[in-house]
């Protein structure tokens, strides 16, 4: 086990550098301009100031020192600064990543939840009324675009009904000192629950196959044979055995969440991680949005690690397995 | 056993996990039906929960993404006259656009016009209580001047004090736009002006910052030490909402006035009105005044320069009485508008003979086939020395206004013979390529300075400054002598003639190196007992443009 982390963490570092590698040069490819993020629209700065900008930048170099100069300080723990936000990069992705988290981290388990429960409950009835049901609403939620949903939600639950509010994370106009617990989760129900709805058909599918597969089974006729009830198959035997793809995927999933999260965050103008990383794609921000880059997939990395080690875990057959 | 033992462990632990998501979900049920049932009285309307007789002094405000710039003129705050709400400045406009004192009591130019003296107030604080100094104004200048990225002070020599708490700014050369640059400059505290006054702006305007959070509002206070009239409004909320979340914010009372774009002005909120302020933000086309294959710079990246097409004189004034702008208001922006054919109608720098009958779509071809241009092989595209007289526009795909109005325009230039290709484009994109092609442009300020710098051939290869790349020896001669006139009124007179002097000029009746189209209403959804005072005619940037009145806006029951 300890043998497959390490191999698993030089991957990782390998990963990260080619990452930062490619966004790089993708973004020195496109049109974007560093100097255009920080002097911004409206200028009147002459050429001579824009050529000290670039040197103060050192967009005047070239691409490849520009890449070393930028790893060898990422190396002692600097990001850089953000051009369009005027400080650091880390303190930026620190407020924000925070927000996301959150976000993230209940619609994971909402939807982790929610979709295990949904595909045992489908195929313990297989073929009756609920099973259909649920199975229509999952293929209906999974070819559903996650801003459209939001929007739905949005109009329905904060335009129409006024349950909740229309977006940011906090109420408008009261002091930070002021804002109670309860008004952040009042704003913060609408996008996880946008979000969390994205993963649940997933879940909800998978989990039903396999669990069709283990009803199929001969260790459960044996066992219905020995009289034991729903209940006691599911506990005894249907549990762990289903469970399993359940977490792979909900853990594969970090990756597929950052996306949804940076959709969920636009339409609820919620200030997290993905809002920030369109903002920085679109204004070109490049220190900003490879910090960004590298930070999350590496949140997505440590998903898929968790899940592999947790299969482990979960399932001892898997052990030998590297 | 040990097998046994084993399986025991893990299963009683996700158990627990079941149980804690069980209990997370129950947590999420509880409060979803809690504070629904709180927001329901809240939420209403941020009128309606007030006693009829109740004082208002709350807004609610959703006009957009105001917060560029962060409340520090170094980086960009008062460019979009921001700076009303929280700064005061040397200078200010009134509704009629005229320039009167506001940090100076009043200011005399020498008859040099290179000496500017401004008697200053003496009762002028910053919202910690301090006293607005003659040195915090020297400070605040000197440091943009160095800075010189937002606002160009080159022409600044020196900037002193005098007795009795003036200021006396003297210049290299006289420079008549300075006028408006002194309505653009707040002033900044000398001793607590750092990096990071982003996060505790103080100014002397007549709100203060308490809050911003970054991406999500700004919370703005009554300044108690504010020394002009004291406003009705106590607090003001400015939520940084998108377009379509203001509205939804709107509809669901959540808000007490918000912007709406063109396309969302049929939208009936109950409780709201639609409130439109004509304005000097004007639309065109611009179009490349050289032939293809020459080399220049835009902000300084090496980029291609000209179009064989749109150097042709014929096309570009052709374009100009071509187009129908009624039709184009109509179609692109519902109405709500007004034709626009210079840069800068109905100011008092506005030379009226530009204005032509357009949609004459009989001149236009006649002006085409003068030049030379004509439909011999009955394709519908006229030609040229077998050129065809087709050509690329580039516009900013994520701005709905430009969309609209580059297809309404293309869609009308097909019925003159000259085909247009329509591309969708980021800015980025557009500054590395616009040189080469017709772009849909914007602009139009409450001072003359985008004239000099859309049209000057002296600005060309510096920031997007002059994207045609025109160059008229006469209009530069009128651009010159109207930057460093040494009244307003001699300036306004050279303003006009570079439009037009009978003979030539920058509009669309002369070289018509950007074809001028419409000017577009602002539009905003207010509650309905919100009276906005007198507003002047806005300036770019809907953001901004509303708050010059605020100290006039009531609430009406």
């Amino acid at each position: 086990m300890a043998k497959s982390i390490v191999i698993r963490l030089v991957r990782m570092a390998t990963l990260l550098i080619g990452l930062s590698v490619l966004t790089f040069s993708l973004i020195h490819l496109s049109p974007m301009d560093p100097v255009n993020a920080y002097i911004g629209g409206d200028t009147s700065a002459s050429p001579e100031q824009i050529e000290k900008f670039k040197q103060y930048w050192g967009v005047d170099k070239s691409p490849v020192e520009q890449y070393l100069s930028w790893a060898g300080s990422l190396l002692q723990g600097n990001f850089g600064t953000s051009l369009l936000y005027r400080s650091p990069v880390l303190d930026i992705i620190q407020s924000r990543f925070l927000t996301s988290l959150a976000l993230m981290g209940a619609a994971w388990l909402l939807s982790g939840a929610i979709g295990y429960s949904l595909g045992v409950i489908a195929a313990v009835h297989r073929g009756k009324l609920i099973d259909r049901i649920i199975k229509w609403y999952s293929y209906t939620l999974v070819s559903t675009p996650i801003f459209w949903m939001g929007l739905i939600l949005l109009i329905v639950f904060a335009v129409w009904l006024k349950w909740f509010p229309v977006g940011l994370a906090v109420p408008a106009g009261v002091l930070e000192s002021e804002v109670r617990f309860i008004d952040r989760v009042h704003h913060f129900i609408l996008p996880a629950l946008t979000l969390s709805i994205l993963g649940i058909a997933n879940v909800a599918m998978h989990t039903r196959e396999k669990m069709i597969d283990i009803l199929n089974s001969e260790y459960i006729v044996f066992a219905k044979a020995r009289g034991e009830s729903k209940w006691q198959i599911f506990k005894n035997h249907g549990f762990r055995n289903s469970i399993l793809p359940a977490i792979s995927l909900q853990f594969a999933y970090f990756g597929e969440l950052f996306g949804g999260s940076m959709l969920a965050e636009q339409v609820f103008a919620y200030p997290g991680l993905g809002s920030t990383l369109t903002t920085a794609g679109l204004k070109g921000d490049l220190p900003l949005m490879v910090g960004i880059i590298l930070v999350s997939s590496l949140f997505v990395f440590a998903g898929n690690l968790i899940a592999d080690i947790l299969n482990k875990v979960v399932d001892p057959r898997m052990k030998g397995a590297v | 056993m040990l097998p046994k033992e084993r399986g025991f462990i893990p299963k009683r632990a996700l158990s627990y996990f079941i149980l804690a998501l069980s209990a997370v979900m129950l947590l999420a049920g509880c409060t979803s039906s809690s504070p629904a049932k709180e927001s329901a009285s809240s939420s209403q309307s941020p009128s309606d929960s007030q006693s009829p007789n109740a004082v208002k002094d709350e807004l609610i405000l959703a006009v957009g993404k105001t917060d560029v710039g962060m409340f520090d003129p170094k980086k960009g705050w008062g460019t979009h006259a921001q700076i009303r709400l929280t700064h005061s400045s040397l200078l200010t406009i009134d509704s009629e656009l005229n320039f009167i004192g506001d940090l100076a009591k009043s200011y005399t130019v020498s008859d040099d016009a290179l000496t500017w003296t401004f008697p200053l107030r003496d009762d002028v604080k910053f919202s910690n209580g301090e006293q607005v100094t003659a040195e915090d104004v020297k400070f605040t200048y000197e440091m943009l001047k160095e800075d010189g990225i937002k606002f160009d002070l080159s022409f600044v020599e020196s900037i002193g004090i005098a007795e009795g708490n003036t200021i006396v700014i003297t210049l290299h050369e006289p420079r008549s736009t300075f006028v408006s640059q002194l309505t653009e400059i707040g002033i900044v505290p000398k001793a607590h002006y750092d990096d990071n006054y982003s996060q505790n702006p103080i100014g002397s305007g007549p709100y203060k910052v308490v809050q911003y959070n970054d991406g999500q509002q700004i919370i703005m206070e009554y300044n108690p030490y504010w020394y002009g009239t004291v406003p009705q409004f106590k607090k003001l909320t400015l939520l940084l909402l998108a377009e379509d979340a203001a509205l939804a914010a709107a509809k669901a009372g959540q808000a007490d006035i918000v912007y709406v774009p063109p396309t969302f002005a049929e939208q009936k909120v109950e409780g709201m009105t639609l409130r439109a302020f004509e304005s000097i933000d004007s639309r065109g086309i611009m179009l490349p005044a050289v032939p293809s294959g020459a080399k220049g710079k835009t902000n300084d990246k090496d980029v291609e320069v000209g179009n064989d097409v749109t150097s042709d004189l014929a096309i570009r004034q052709a374009l100009n009485i071509g187009l129908d702008r009624q039709k184009l208001l109509d179609v692109a922006i519902g109405g709500y508008g007004q034709k626009a054919y210079c840069l800068c109608d109905n100011m008092p720098w506005f030379n009226e003979e530009t204005i032509v009958n357009d949609g004459d779509i009989e001149g236009a071809k006649k002006i085409l086939t003068d030049g030379g241009w004509s439909d011999s092989d009955q394709d519908g595209i006229v030609e040229k020395n077998g050129r065809k007289a087709e050509f690329n526009m580039f516009f900013s795909s994520s701005d709905q206004l430009r969309t609209d109005l580059s297809l309404a325009v293309a869609d009308q230039a097909s019925e003159l013979g000259i085909k247009i290709n329509l591309i969708g484009a980021t800015w980025d994109e557009i500054y590395v390529k616009g040189k080469t092609a017709a772009v849909a442009w914007g602009g139009g300020r409450h001072h003359p300075h985008q004239l000099y710098t859309m049209n000057s051939s002296k600005v060309i290869d510096t920031s997007y400054h002059n994207m045609s790349n025109y160059r008229n020896p006469k209009v530069d001669e009128y651009l010159d002598k109207a930057l460093t006139a040494t009244t307003q009124e001699e300036a306004n007179k050279y303003w006009k003639l570079a439009q037009w002097d009978g003979q030539t000029g920058f509009s669309g009746i002369g070289d018509a190196p950007i074809v001028w189209l419409v000017r577009v209403d602002h539009l905003y959804l207010a509650n309905e007992k919100l009276n906005l005072g007198k507003q002047p005619v806005h300036s770019h940037g809907h953001e901004w443009a509303l708050f010059g009145n605020i100290t006039e806006w009531t609430w009406d029951n």
